[in-house]
């Protein structure tokens, strides 16, 4: 297992800079983040926008930028005298806002040395940023993970053991609608309905209004995750109910059940026991890549119920052209997904002895 | 006359002397109903104010460069040169400004700033000169990321002679100088000195920025948490309290992702005031405070919703001036060089049903770019009128005819036409960005509207960053898009707008290209006017408005009012054209929570 494990790992190498090229090569191709953030304002003219421009890097071409972000600038403008100006360059020119001084020498250290950039719109550090806003996302998804597990996999499971009949039916009925229906139409449907006509749930936000330094403990503003959660949690149930009621069907019809009802077993003992644990394996390989929007957030729920998860900051990035932002969120994502993955085929194997890795 | 008697006669007086001294204050002062609510210090609830932009980068004023930042810097510290809330021109002595007069030399490039006294920091260090010099320094310094610099390049230089002075010299005769000083923010000399011990020190991600600890406003800093709140507390030594002390308990400048969601915060009672209501809610909003709801008030936008004409060669975009200084040929566009096609275009265009269709009702038609209500603006342009008869002569005079009689074709060029070829077809593309329903409505409105007169409009509709990258690339035919003007200094946004100065490929602002050497002259010397009498500043952008009118260089479609609304039951809330929170320290609302 655990040689498969470094495999898998090493594999994941050239997977994950194939990602983060063809990202940013997409990202170069849509336009630079200086428009943004200079035009139309008519205190930046032209020599404030070469000045904005040479800070950001944004003049070299997008191979260097690509490189600057991977393994950081202080190798391509250094100062070799410790003036604070710079006098050596390596690919790009010393002076590249064109204002006759050289820049400065550069400072970054890459990704790949842990530095992942300030944010163009937020001048803060990205990681910075990112893990300010882990913890209200990691409230809405870890839990909504836990209770669409739960219920998702014990609906499946009633759906099953009730073919055909009425609550089989009502769920399946229910799970396409859940699953149909956009998440940002029911998210404003909720809250107008609980938030803003019953008033018997917040209007969103993460905590009631307070001029502290932060918002009391979880336990103490349940009901602000009520309805964040609720739409979080839908669509997980009603997409585990249904691929846990196909599971537990396809089992039941195996040979083993049969010789387990033959020889006399209870109902409950066949279904939960033996069927079940089956049944599970299509849900643990799906398991996997479902951790990947634990870190990542859900910016629709975020940007409707107003909560300040990384989510809603990753989505302003998006449209801001904010490239540190953006690229941090594609390692995350890659990251995620790859290790999500591996965690699927270990699960699997966890779940199913007979599979073996090789 | 007994002794009570005379007593009575003496208070009697004594109340009416003490009401002719106080009446001209407290009419400027009072809410609505005449009286002056007061809880006492500190015994409002927080003023809440919801921020729908992104959340601040930094509370130093010097690095500031976002809106979201400059709005909660203003309640930490005092401005330099402050603004009458009825007119926004500068006035000596203004609440919630450091300088208490100022006097100008002879030659008009020398002024003298004199300063208030009574300013203090959070500390208890005074207010002084040094601070607004330590200020000018770091931004002109060239090692400080700032965009103030190119706002105070008309500055010579900063001198401070005593605590109480500032000298400002100007590089040559400005009209608008006491604007350009007013950009100069004020700052705690004494703390940044040990915050920031150089000016290269002075970076936007030092933990101070988005801390401070020193400052002067009528609120100070308590906390903030990033993604939904900065949290401000009354400052009780704040000098110009009205009342002498500060009402609100704090101010919450509380992001809010949704615009929709905002409002509905609002109409629960959780948000005082909301300065910008989402189009589609207006109506509602008026609704709701005609029946007393809430309180609606309404501004002018400072954006107007503009028609860029290309009038130069699409083909080869060049700059408007060269090395010199001196205007560049630019070319022209074979449809819209021609001032006569651009006029059809603008009489071709029938307002009322934009309004209609594409603005809600809500869209007021303008002639002219600086906006009604301030000082320059032109009363005597009004929008152009709709009429298509006209606008057929015209395009018939520039020689672009309709040859075959059918409606569903574009006209074509004859050898009349100035710029295009014959048999060129009448046909151009707009660009426009997606996304805004009003924007997407009326280019499609305009286009059946021309196509009536034989112009086939085909509309290039591309995300909001590429159109922005085509259109200053200045390869473009026409373009709609949304674009402010300053309201107290229209000068400098004409010429940045419209004149030479703002023609540079992929960066402008005048990325039409067009130029008319008399416009650039009495727009030059309205800002450079000696004396700068405002009548006379006036009569010279008057003339800059009419050459604008006949020219068409942009087609101003309308602007609109932006409508603000606060909780009906926040007392002491007068808001005034050029400032809705310029007696925030008084505030005193009850919160729904």
């Amino acid at each position: 297992m655990s040689r498969y494990i470094v495999r898998r790992l090493v594999q994941a190498v050239p997977i994950f800079f194939g990602i983060t090229l063809l990202s940013w090569i997409l990202m170069s191709a849509a336009g630079n983040p200086l428009q943004i953030l200079t035009v139309f304002k008519e205190d930046a003219k032209p020599e404030e926008r070469a000045r904005v421009a040479a800070l950001l890097g944004l003049n070299d071409p997008w191979p260097v930028q690509y490189i600057r972000w991977l393994v950081g600038d202080d190798w391509l403008r250094w100062d070799t005298n410790e003036d604070g100006i710079a006098d050596q360059s390596f690919l790009v020119p010393l002076d590249s806002d064109g204002d006759g001084q050289p820049d400065a020498p550069g400072k970054r250290r890459g990704i790949l040395r842990g530095d992942f950039g300030n944010s163009f719109a937020l001048k803060r550090p990205v990681l910075d940023l990112i893990f300010e806003r882990l913890p209200a996302t990691l409230e809405i998804n870890i839990p909504s993970l836990i209770i669409g597990l739960l219920v998702g996999v014990s609906v499946g499971i009633l759906a099953a053991i009730t073919r055909g009949g009425l609550i089989d039916n009502l769920i399946r009925v229910f799970a396409v609608i859940l699953n149909a229906v956009p998440t940002f139409w029911l998210s404003l449907l909720l809250l107008l309905i609980f938030g803003s006509m019953l008033r018997v749930l917040p209007l969103g936000d993460r905590c009631r209004l307070t001029l502290e330094a932060s918002c009391p403990p979880i336990w103490q503003r349940l009901e602000y995750l009520v309805l964040p959660l609720l739409i979080a949690t839908i669509g997980t149930v009603a997409g585990l109910s249904r691929v846990m009621r196909a599971s537990m069907l396809d089992v039941v019809g195996q040979d083993y059940i049969r010789v387990a009802r033959a020889k006399g077993l209870r109902s409950r003992m066949i279904w939960l026991r033996h069927a079940a644990r089956n049944a599970l394996i299509p849900v643990a390989t799906g398991l996997g890549p479902a951790i990947t929007g634990l870190v990542g957030g859900s910016v629709i729920i975020e940007q409707i119920f107003n909560y300040p998860g990384v989510g809603r900051t990753l989505f302003g990035a998006a449209v801001g052209r904010d490239y540190p932002l953006v690229m941090a969120s594609v390692i995350i994502a890659a990251v995620t997904t790859i290790l999500g993955y591996l965690l699927s085929d270990i699960l699997y194997a966890v779940i199913d002895p007979r599979i073996k890795f090789s | 006359m007994n002794a009570v008697t005379r007593v009575r006669t003496l208070v009697a007086v004594a109340t009416l002397i003490a009401a002719f001294a106080i009446a001209p204050l407290s009419s400027f002062v009072t809410n609505a109903q005449g009286e002056l609510a007061d809880p006492g210090a500190g015994k409002g609830a927080p003023i809440v104010e919801p921020n729908f932009g992104g959340d601040i980068t930094t509370l130093n004023p010097i690095l500031i460069q976002d809106g979201s930042s400059a709005d909660v810097a203003a309640r930490l510290f005092p401005a330099f040169i402050g603004g009458d809330p009825d007119t926004g021109l500068p006035t000596p002595g203004a609440r919630g400004a450091i300088v208490k007069e100022w006097t100008v030399s002879e030659d008009g490039l020398t002024y003298t700033f004199t300063l208030r006294d009574d300013w203090k920091w959070s500390d208890g260090a005074p207010i002084t000169s040094t601070d607004v010099k330590y200020a000018y320094d770091a931004i002109v310094s060239g090692v400080v990321d700032t965009t103030i610099k190119s706002q105070v390049a008309a500055i010579e230089s900063v001198e401070a002679p005593d605590p109480q002075t500032v000298v400002i010299k100007f590089k040559e005769l400005d009209c608008a100088a006491i604007l350009v000083a007013s950009a100069i923010p004020v700052v705690p000399a004494h703390k940044y000195k040990e915050v920031y011990p150089t000016f290269e020190e002075m970076k936007v991600d030092n933990p101070y920025n988005l801390a401070p600890t020193v400052t002067a406003g009528d609120f100070k800093f308590s906390n903030f948490r990033p993604g939904e709140q900065v949290t401000l507390v009354a400052d009780q030594a704040y000098v110009d309290a009205i009342l002498d002390h500060v009402v609100p308990e704090g101010y919450v400048y509380k992001q809010v992702a949704d615009q929709n969601v905002g409002v509905e915060q609002f109409l629960a009672g959780q948000i005082t005031i909301i300065d910008s209501v989402p189009e589609s809610r207006q109506d509602e909003m008026k609704k709701l405070g005609d029946e007393g709801k809430l309180v609606y008030n309404e501004l002018p936008a400072g954006t107007r919703h503009i028609w860029i004409f290309n009038v130069a060669d699409p083909t080869a975009p060049k700059n408007g001036l060269d090395e010199n200084g001196n205007p560049v040929d630019q070319g022209h566009h074979p449809i819209f060089g021609d001032k006569r096609v651009r006029q059809a275009v603008a009489l071709g265009i029938n307002h009322d049903d934009l309004n209609k269709g594409a603005f809600n009702g809500h869209g007021i038609a303008i002639g002219t770019p600086v906006l009604p209500g301030t000082w320059a603006h032109n009363q005597n342009i009004k929008a152009w009128p709709y009429d298509p008869e006209r606008a057929a002569a015209l395009l018939d005079e520039a020689g672009w005819v309709d040859d075959d009689n059918n409606p569903d074709t574009p006209r074509v060029a004859t050898d009349k036409a100035l710029y295009a070829a014959p048999g060129t077809k009448l046909e151009f593309k707009l660009l426009v960005f997606s996304g805004n329903p009003s924007i997407d409505a009326s280019s499609v409105l305009i286009q059946n509207q021309l196509k009536r007169l034989g112009i086939k409009m085909d509309l290039d509709v591309v995300e909001f960053q590429q159109m922005v990258g085509k259109l200053l690339s200045q390869t473009f035919d026409a373009n709609m898009v949304f674009l402010g003007i300053s309201r107290n200094n229209p000068g400098t946004s004409l010429l940045s707008q419209h004149g030479a100065q703002g023609d540079v490929v992929d960066s402008g602002l005048n990325p039409g290209s067009w130029y008319n050497a008399e416009f650039e002259e009495v727009v030059k010397k309205s800002q450079t006017l000696a004396g700068c009498d405002q009548a006379e500043r006036k009569k010279l952008l008057d003339r800059a408005q009419e050459i604008l009118y006949d020219e068409v260089p942009m087609y101003f479609v309308n602007y609109s009012m932006v409508p603000f609304v606060a909780q009906s039951n926040l007392k002491n809330y007068e808001p005034k054209q050029f400032g809705i929170r310029w007696n925030i320290d008084a505030w005193f609302w009850d919160t729904a929570q």
